[in-house]
């Protein structure tokens, strides 16, 4: 176990220096460099001493496996750099932006598993019958539908039918003021929701099925449980392997799916704040940003592996 | 000896003879499927050549935000656009992307999978490591990524959707070679001297064809998301050319004053979307036993 952890982690940390890597080439490759982006047109008015000078200033005259290394290193350092329109440092705006992307993906987790197995269950205890189709559908309709679709029905829907209009807000902390957070977080929850619920119902559906096959499940019910009882317990506490991978797996995309989500609905998540670095030229903030959401998508594609061994005995981690 | 070898290969296999055309046939998903993909790579096809009941791009203030017609059976656009006519290029729009860029990454990531496979050692190593990296974003932060640098416009669409993809099929491809390679014919192939061509191409490549395939189908609907989503983004399409994901990013805003304007062009990212998902499904039903869901 210990031997496997540890090939775990050298391996997701090897992945994570590729990924950095890979961040800063494409960074580079974007036409334009901060100078660029901080003077705009007239930078091409800048003398070519100024313009030697702030390359010095930013680094830029180094080459770039130097400027690859003091990146990494400032980053390792705690320091990711900072954000030129706004003035405050990347850090500072990650530190803001992590907890409320977070927030958001927690949400329509909780939302899509308890949907998910319900309806998974509810099909696979009826397979074939009335309420099996109505499950697939949903699980089709679910996975078809992008989730800007739903978010921009929702917006509209909303605003005609109510007047309300979510994206209008100013955004509220959750410690602030939980009610209102959570107001402003269910619909981008639901949205992102649905796609979780989908994946998750068709899941355990095939499990359920697949465990409710097997001989336990009719000794059990040979020895006189309830259906009920062997329903809910046996056969479904036998499914939860494959369950809990497509959640953990459903999990990190949803960290990719808040990227449109955030920007329909406004959040201020990690999303928002790699689109509009893109849109504004910051180098600091997409390369920290986009640095962050990868690393907590392989920590999180660990954690779901190692939960594999707690769930489910008969995994054997070598 | 015999009788295991063929049972281990046929559940891998694309199932040999004539069978596996009937029961495709009788497959629901995959029919409803085939129905809706035709329809709308007919619809591609008729925008193509330019059939279309009005220019896509031509303006007319006139007849702005009118409701679906007899003439305009979708409506008109806050231009005056024929929505009918953009929603067909637009479905033009997301077809070519989708196909030219899982055509690029079904070719090099299968290719990239049998080699790590068959040869192992340090192409596998590397092969898998280049994966996982590109496996570490979310397939829409590295698209988005990708466009960003490169710039708008529909060919960086092509190239970011065929980085997000490629790893897929490197995974597909390089699974079954593992086991392939491990048989006995393979091996009696290699005693006999053949090379590592021959093995490859008459031995292992149709061994794997049928995950691939199956790949393919669900690589192109999750394609038309992509696509759909950056240019929902305004990474995608470029206006004033059409694309769905653009027209359901204006109407969110103009939904008042006009439903049409967001639920034709939803629509038919939904359809394609679900078409080639149960196209898929179909295919994986029928030509993958292994993984047969729905079929209990």
């Amino acid at each position: 176990m210990r031997r496997y952890l540890l090939r775990r982690l050298a391996g997701a940390l090897i992945t994570l220096i590729g990924v950095a890597v890979l961040v800063f080439v494409l960074l580079r490759v974007l036409p334009g460099d901060e100078i660029t982006a901080r003077f705009g047109i007239e930078s091409g008015s800048l003398t070519p001493a100024q313009r030697e000078s702030l390359e010095r200033y930013y680094g830029l005259d180094q080459p770039l496996v130097v400027q690859f290394f003091t990146w990494v290193g400032s980053v390792l350092s705690g320091n990711f750099g900072i954000s030129v329109t706004s003035g405050s440092s990347v850090g500072r705006l990650i530190g803001r932006a992590l907890p409320v992307t977070i927030e958001l993906a927690v949400l329509s987790t909780l939302f899509g598993s308890i949907v998910g197995v319900a309806i998974g269950v509810m099909a696979a205890s009826n397979a074939n019958g009335l309420r099996d189709s109505v499950g697939q559908t949903f699980g089709l309709l679910g996975l078809g539908i992008p989730n800007f679709v739903i978010a921009s029905g929702i917006i509209a829907f909303l605003a005609e039918r109510f007047g309300y209009f979510p994206a209008a807000a100013t955004y509220v902390d959750f410690w602030e003021a939980p009610l209102v957070n959570l107001q402003q977080q269910l619909y981008p929850a639901l949205t992102l929701g649905v796609a979780l619920a989908a994946a998750t119902m068709r899941t355990t559906r095939s499990a359920f099925i697949e465990a409710a096959s097997q001989d336990f499940v009719r000794t059990a019910r040979g020895k006189g449980l309830s259906a009920t009882r062997v329903k809910w317990r046996h056969v479904l506490g036998n499914s939860w392997t494959p369950i809990i991978t497509i959640i953990g797996i459903q999990f990190g995309y949803l960290l990719g799916g808040a990227i449109i989500v955030e920007e329909i609905f406004a959040l201020p998540g990690m999303g928002r704040l790699v689109l509009t670095g893109i849109g504004q030229r910051e180098y600091a903030v997409v390369q920290s940003s986009v640095l962050v959401i990868a690393a907590l998508f392989v920590v999180v594609n660990l954690l779901v592996d190692l939960a594999y061994a707690r769930i489910d005995p008969r995994v054997r981690l070598t | 000896m015999t009788d295991t070898t063929t049972l281990q290969v046929d559940s891998l296999a694309l199932p040999v003879g004539k069978g596996w055309l009937r029961r495709l046939a009788k497959s629901p998903n995959w029919v409803v499927g085939l129905i809706i993909v035709s329809l709308l790579a007919v619809v591609a096809v008729l925008a193509a050549v330019g059939v279309t009941p009005f220019p896509p791009i031509q303006q007319n203030p006139a007849i702005r935000f009118a409701a679906p017609s007899p003439e305009h059976w979708m409506g008109t656009d806050q231009f005056g656009r024929d929505v009918t006519s953009r929603v067909m290029a637009g479905v033009l729009a997301s077809l070519r992307v989708a196909l030219v860029a899982v055509a690029l990454s079904a070719m090099v990531g299968s290719m990239a999978g049998i080699a790590a496979g068959f040869f192992g050692g340090w192409a596998d190593r590397l092969i898998g490591r280049v994966t996982d990296i590109l496996f570490a974003f979310p397939a829409i932060l590295l698209a988005l990524s990708i466009v960003a640098a490169l710039g708008r416009g529909w060919v960086n669409t092509v190239i970011a959707i065929t980085v997000v993809y490629t790893p897929i099929f490197v995974r597909v491809a390089r699974g079954p070679v593992l086991t392939v390679r491990e048989l006995e014919y393979v091996k009696a192939g290699r005693v006999l001297g053949f090379g590592s061509g021959r093995l490859l191409f008459r031995h292992v490549l149709p061994n794997v064809t049928a995950p691939i395939i199956v790949q393919i189908a669900l690589a192109l609907s999750w394609a038309i998301l992509t696509e759909s989503s950056l240019s929902f983004l305004g990474l995608g399409t470029q206006p004033p050319d059409p694309s769905l994901g653009l027209m359901v990013s204006e109407a969110r805003t103009l939904f008042a004053r006009g439903w049409w304007l967001m639920v034709f062009p939803a629509s038919a990212i939904v359809l394609a979307v679900v078409g080639l998902n149960l196209l898929g499904d179909g295919l994986r039903d029928v030509l993958d036993p292994t993984r047969r869901e729905g079929r209990f």
